[in-house]
């Protein structure tokens, strides 16, 4: 299904790239022997080359982050326009036009980006479809870019097609005129070439990883230390940049650009391109970006529409983007991971990926000491009077709470009785009104969750959110402090330094592993997990962090009594590393086996608050559970 | 300029009825039609194969155009939408599927029919009205009295009914409202079965000033979409207010700063609206569960 | 299960339309080189499919008409590759490359609209082949610059339309001229060119206003034109539909110019959708007296070929022109494969006879236009209350 997050086929290191080279190679030879023959082919995959930037750079967000943007095209436009220019201006060298066609439209993106945080589904798409019409508009209508003329045009520039640029001494002549060798496309499958590796890097580094949190959940990449607006902007600002030089490479194909090209209905291809070749999958674009380029002006296409006309009507017929659009909806239904995605999966299903591939085991000795033992500094968690509202029901009202390090503080209490809205007042989901939150020496209060988590709250959700298409290392990886931290550049140029971090922070996740239990099945993917192992790796995600606070939103839910067993142990290894841990839990036999302090909750406010058994015997706690349906001590409750 | 307020608010009730469709369809589907447009066109098409038929008054002729049109909203729901029907916000392909038939309708009809403007050949209203301090173009003024009059129907329908009531808990929770018997298949198509017919009347009588052409849906689509989002995509009442204030924005951004730049500026205007307020200007924030 | 089926089914069915797309169709002609000398290889390119389909129409249409007369007279045939660029500059580019470097058509006709017009133009140009522009009116179109030039016209151009219309608008010494115009590249060009006349001849365009293709409504753009007091307008909108929201404002808020001149793209559906009130005082100019034998001949055999009138009168007038001008051209050259000689002798054309209208020397080394700006060639017409064309009188006058 869309919401999934296709991983790159485990090949080695150097087989992609080798193949990209090699395509690109053979395109080379191929274009650049001047002959008129090829000459409308070379144009063709000039122009496939030119777009397929763009659409790996829309790969990026509608693949990855799950953001839909009609903008593409647009940005595409600003692009090819910058480039021409530069070149009509300045006469300027092609990277320094190059680069000048990058940066605008990055710039355009963060613009997009800033204005559409808040916004997702149609919203997004209104925007960014605003966003097409105008710069189409701009664009047709602004006298110095010719208008309707053109760009460059005859009367304002004494000929409609620009000068070949140069690289390197080298003119780089359009696939426009026999007997001219078609220097250009050299750049331009270059260009595709290398934004086909970005992507296949990106995607399999924590930074690429990232976006598929924010896709599966904003809520869970703030919580995992992701700024996810600013990540956001990165990745709008860097497909936008690809959509820029997409344009430069449709202006070295065609040398001339006309506004009519660039109208909004380019956006829609490139999503349909995108889709249709599969999103999410590097190679995805390139099948739907050559599959519609080629439909476009195939001789098969015209003759199929002259059946049409023969044998059904010469008035009720498709003609080829009557086609095309009948092809994309039949995609759609026959194959809903598009061409590529669904050829994957026939493959996955013939060759099942053999598990425990590429993960680091962990053979130390003690893996809680590995995470906590040396660095973990004890800090304490200091609740006082926090309140919240909704409308004008008061969900928390005037709760306090310490959690001592070393100790296990449990919150109890009836459904409805604001132990959530605590856990969330804490974590950063909503903002506390009233009252102060502390860890140690930093106030949370006012805090967004993603610094929360990088001062060290790390938390579980009550149902577990994972990217259910990742391996279990990958979810727990993704809780890695570099997932937070690192930056697109960096994850895109590997140094030394930044390899070793990878290599320890899969030893980090091995260690996180084998303290919950899940070594064995590491190299699995989620959704193959049970329940009760699911949850255990979203505890794994939170111990990579190396958190000062864990705060479980009842962890024990759905888990079997092994299970509990189980959990109760690590919590208490965990407890025994000097962490300070909050739960908000049902199961009172866990809560009376591991818990060192109880507070009760009742109706927003802190009823009891004392030693488990103390609390558990209170008979105004006896009464709110029975008032509210039963006090549990099975551990049979399923979630 | 009350003249232009005024015009604006008639060919706003068009965009409001059509954005009432939307927020509609987006309740209780979770998707949108983005061939909203071509469907008022295939409706204005119908309505132009029906000029011929002299004997049937005006009012039966809309009807019919209207009650087809349903038939084939529901039709198209029930076939090509509803499969990508999905709780995963992130999860567009119902958004392709509609804007790849919204492409394969305007071949057709442009390959069918020819792409030139043709007169509807009824329920044409040649005239103005004068109000004293303004003027009305008559089929404008029939346009916005026959749209308004819908949307207030169908929103009053949407709140006040118990097909409403069913609709609202389809809208809010499909899994529950199938255990206790309410069909959301059913009230899917239903829906775009209410916003297709409203629209082919809407568009219909304003194919009837502006003439019948393959091409109109992107003029309807945009500013309805727009009214929809700055209404709040899921009130009908919003969508109502939203249309007709994007109506009368762009309108008046026209008149003050002509065509081009108020035409940028009237959609740089929705960009605004949604920057400070996502939910859009009428619909409650959601608060985020976990 | 079923739904495993029918998506396999479909899968198989979208795979093979992929597939059959990518196999088939590659019959690469191997050029018009050999064969008969009087058999042209010619290319036909326009929006066969797209949002302004009956420009194909009427160009292939027009060249259908015109085949047996050339035939006839100049013992020249016709053979076809059609390319549909479906309104798209960058389509056209790829259609363009097809034809001239694989089809090796011997000459190309169209594209019809002057977008995609444009972004072929130098590929043309610069690869040397006869080109012949029916349709398409921007001026850049044909680069004045180049030298020899392949591009002929035989339509006007907006300059010359724009230099007659000028002259009319502001025949009354003290009117007060503004323009409508579309938001398109038809638009944008006709306004440029009354800029650029009115600053040659010291004359001001006293108000402007942009008609978006399609608006429901102008009134506001009519109240602003009416207000700054214009009384001689040019409206360069390229449908009738747009003329037609126009003139109904006008008649809404009473206002009635001396004179409001449009162009011929009013003939596409203007009198359907306006009222004989709000035609009354509308013209337009043209180098081709509408009404009279050469052209309501051509119009007339249309009618009787394909059982319709035609939506561009004008298109079809001019690419019958075109293909005479080639056919004649190639009679002269002998041989249809020699490009350059068929150049030469189309722009040496002694005399060009369409339908009982002559033009004699109509080219030159740098005049590849067939019209000129001359007034006194010109017709200002107008519709009779039918909504049938009339020919108002010359434009000289």
């Amino acid at each position: 299904m869309p919401a999934r997050t296709p991983m790159p086929a485990r090949l080695r290191p150097w087989a992609f790239p080798l193949l990209v080279a090699l395509v690109a190679g053979i395109a080379i030879v191929y274009t650049t022997d001047g002959s008129g023959v090829r000459l409308s082919n070379n144009q063709q995959i000039g122009q496939i080359c030119a777009f397929l930037v763009a659409t790996t750079g829309l790969n990026l967000l509608v693949g990855r982050t799950g953001m839909h943007s009609f903008a593409q095209g647009g940005f595409l436009a600003i692009g090819a326009y910058a480039f021409v220019w530069t070149q009509l201006k300045w006469d300027a060298p092609f990277l320094v036009g190059l680069a000048v066609a990058t940066i605008i439209p990055a710039l355009a993106g963060v613009l997009i980006a800033v204005a559409t945080t808040k916004m997702r589904g149609p919203q997004l798409a209104m925007v960014t479809l605003i966003a097409a019409v105008v710069i189409f508009k701009v664009l047709s209508e602004w006298k110095p870019f010719g208008q309707f003329g053109g760009y460059p045009n005859v009367s304002a520039h004494g000929t409609s097609l620009i000068e070949p640029p140069s690289l390197f001494g080298w003119e780089l002549q359009p696939p426009l005129f026999g007997g001219t060798p078609a220097t250009a496309l050299v750049p331009v499958i270059v260009l595709a070439a290398l934004a086909l590796l970005l992507y296949r890097r990106l995607v399999g580094t924590t930074w690429g990883l990232s976006l598929s949190v924010i896709k599966q959940s904003e809520l869970l990449a703030e919580h995992l230390g992701v700024n996810v607006y600013l990540r956001k902007i990165a990745v709008v600002s860097l497909a936008a940049g690809m959509a820029g030089v997409g344009g430069v490479g449709y202006a070295l194909v065609f040398a001339h650009l006309q506004p009519e090209t660039f109208a909004l209905m380019l956006g829609v291809n490139l999503i349909v391109m995108v889709i249709l070749g599969g999103s999410g999958y590097v190679l995805g674009p390139v099948i739907g970006t050559a599959a519609i380029v080629y439909l476009q002006t195939a001789p098969s296409v015209a003759s199929f529409v002259r059946w049409e006309n023969d044998v059904i009507s010469d008035r009720w017929y498709l003609s080829a983007q009557g086609l095309i659009a009948f092809l994309m909806i039949a995609v759609l239904f026959a194959m809903p991971a598009g061409i590529v995605g669904s050829a994957a999966r026939l493959y996955r299903r013939w060759r099942p990926r053999t598990s425990a591939a590429a993960t680091t085991s962990w053979d130390g000795d003690d893996p809680a000491a590995h995470l906590f033992g040396e660095e973990a500094v004890p800090t304490e968690l200091v609740v006082d009077g926090v309140g919240l509202a909704f409308g004008g029901v008061r969900a928390v009202d005037g709760v306090s709470l310490t959690v001592v390090p070393e100790t296990i503080v449990a919150i109890i209490g009836p459904n409805g009785a604001g132990k959530s809205s605590v856990v969330n007042l804490i974590s950063g989901v909503y903002a506390v009104q009233g009252g102060t939150v502390r860890l140690g020496g930093d106030v949370l209060q006012g805090v967004p969750s993603y610094r929360r988590s990088r001062l060290g709250v790390a938390r579980t959700f009550q149902t577990p959110i994972l990217s259910p298409d990742l391996t279990v290392t990958d979810n727990v990886l993704v809780g890695s402090e570099q997932t937070a931290l690192g930056s697109c550049a960096g994850a895109v140029v590997p140094t030394p330094s930044s390899r070793r971090r990878h290599q320890r922070d899969l030893l980090d996740v091995a260690a996180a592993l084998e303290l919950v239990g899940l070594s064995e099945v590491a190299g699995r993917t989620a959704d193959e997990l049970s329940y009760g192992q699911q949850r255990l790796v979203e505890l794994a995600r939170a111990l990579v962090s190396r958190p000062r606070l864990l705060v479980l939103d009842e962890p024990a839910a759905g888990l079997n009594p092994t299970e509990i067993a189980a959990l109760a142990t690590i919590l208490e290894r965990l407890r025994g590393q000097g962490l300070s841990i909050l739960l908000v839990e049902h199961h009172m036999d866990l809560v009376r086996r591991i818990a060192d302090h109880v507070v009760c909750m009742i109706d927003g406010r802190v009823a009891v608050a004392a030693d488990a058994d103390t609390v558990l015997a209170d008979p105004q706690v006896v009464s709110a559970y029975l008032g509210h349906g039963h006090l549990e001590t099975t551990g049979d409750r399923h979630a | 300029m009350v003249d232009q307020i005024l015009v604006g608010a008639a060919i706003g009730c068009l965009y409001a009825l059509i954005a009432q469709g939307f927020a509609l369809t987006f309740r209780t589907t979770h998707t949108m039609n983005f061939a909203s447009g071509e469907i008022g066109a295939i409706g204005a098409f119908i309505a132009v194969g029906l000029a011929g038929a002299g004997a049937l008054p005006a009012p039966v002729k809309l009807a019919v155009v209207a009650v087809v049109v349903a038939l084939i909203g529901a039709a198209l729901f029930a076939v090509l939408i509803r499969p990508f029907v999905t709780n995963d916000g992130h999860d567009a392909r119902w958004l392709l599927v509609t804007v790849a038939m919204s492409l394969v309708a305007v071949d057709v009809l442009r390959n069918s029919q020819g792409t030139q403007h043709r007169p509807l050949g009824f329920a044409q209203l040649d005239g103005v009205f004068s109000l004293g301090f303004a003027q009305v173009p008559q089929q404008l003024a029939l346009l916005a009295v026959v749209c308004l009059g819908l949307g207030v129907v169908i929103a009053l329908v949407v709140t006040r009914t118990s097909l409403g009531v069913r609709m609202r808990a389809v809208a809010e929770d499909a899994e529950t409202a199938g255990l206790v018997g309410i069909d959301s298949r059913r009230i899917g198509m239903l829906s775009y079965a209410i916003g297709s017919g409203a629209i082919a009347i809407g568009a219909t009588l304003w194919t009837g000033y502006v003439g019948v052409f393959p091409d109109m849906g992107p003029l309807l689509l945009v500013p309805a979409f727009a009214g929809a989002v700055i209404g709040g995509l899921v009130s009908v009442w919003g969508a109502l207010v939203g249309g007709i204030l994007y109506g009368v924005a762009d309108q008046l951004f026209t008149y003050w700063l002509g065509t081009a730049a108020g035409g940028v500026i009237g959609l740089l205007a929705v960009v605004a609206v949604l920057v400070l307020r996502p939910e859009g200007l009428f619909a409650r924030r959601q608060e985020v569960k976990v | 299960m079923i739904r495993t089926l029918r998506r396999v089914a479909l899968s198989a069915a979208v795979l093979s339309l992929l597939v059959t797309a990518a196999c088939g169709g590659s019959d690469s002609g191997n050029g018009g080189k050999s064969g008969d000398p009087l058999q042209a290889k010619i290319g036909l390119i326009g929006p066969k499919s797209g949002a302004a389909q009956f420009y194909w129409t009427e160009l292939e249409r027009g060249i259908e008409l015109a085949e047996p007369e050339i035939k006839e007279k100049f013992g020249v045939t016709f053979e076809k590759v059609e390319g549909d660029d479906q309104g798209s500059p960058d389509v056209a580019s790829r259609v363009i490359q097809t034809m001239l470097n694989q089809d090796n058509v011997d000459v190309v006709f169209g594209p019809s609209q002057s977008g995609p017009s444009l972004q072929v133009a130098e590929t043309i140009q610069r690869t040397g082949r006869p080109w012949l522009v029916s349709i398409a009116a921007a001026d850049e179109i044909l680069n004045p610059e180049a030298s020899p030039n392949w591009g002929f016209r035989t339509n006007n151009n907006n300059s010359d339309a724009i230099a007659v219309s000028g002259s009319y608008l502001w025949s009354d010494s003290d009117a007060k001229v503004g323009i409508f115009y579309g938001a398109d590249a038809y638009g944008q060009s006709n306004h440029d060119m009354l800029l650029a006349y009115a600053k040659k001849n010291g004359k001001t365009v006293v108000h402007e206003e942009v008609i978006q293709p399609g608006a429901t409504d102008v009134s506001s753009q009519v109240r602003k034109m009416r207000d700054a007091g214009v009384t001689s307008i040019l409206g360069a909108v390229t449908t009738g539909a747009d003329t037609a929201a126009i003139t109904k404002a006008m008649d809404q808020l009473g206002y009635k110019p001396d004179r409001f001149l449009v162009t011929a793209t009013v003939l596409a559906g203007y009198t359907d959708l306006a009222k004989p009130r709000e035609w009354e005082n509308l013209a337009f100019i043209e180098p081709r007296d509408l009404t009279g034998d050469s052209f309501a001949g051509i119009t007339q055999k249309y009618e009787e070929k394909y059982g319709e009138k035609p939506t561009s009168s004008v298109a079809v007038y001019t690419t019958y022109t075109s293909a005479l001008l080639y056919g004649q051209a190639v009679a002269a050259a002998k041989d249809a494969h020699d490009w350059k000689a068929v150049r030469q002798a189309m722009e040496d054309t002694p005399k060009l006879d369409v339908n009982g209208r002559v033009w004699e020397k109509p080219f030159g080394a740098a005049d590849h236009d067939l019209y000129e700006d001359d007034p006194s060639s010109w017709f200002v017409i107008g519709f009779d209350p039918e909504g049938k064309v009339r020919t108002i009188g010359s434009a000289g006058s």
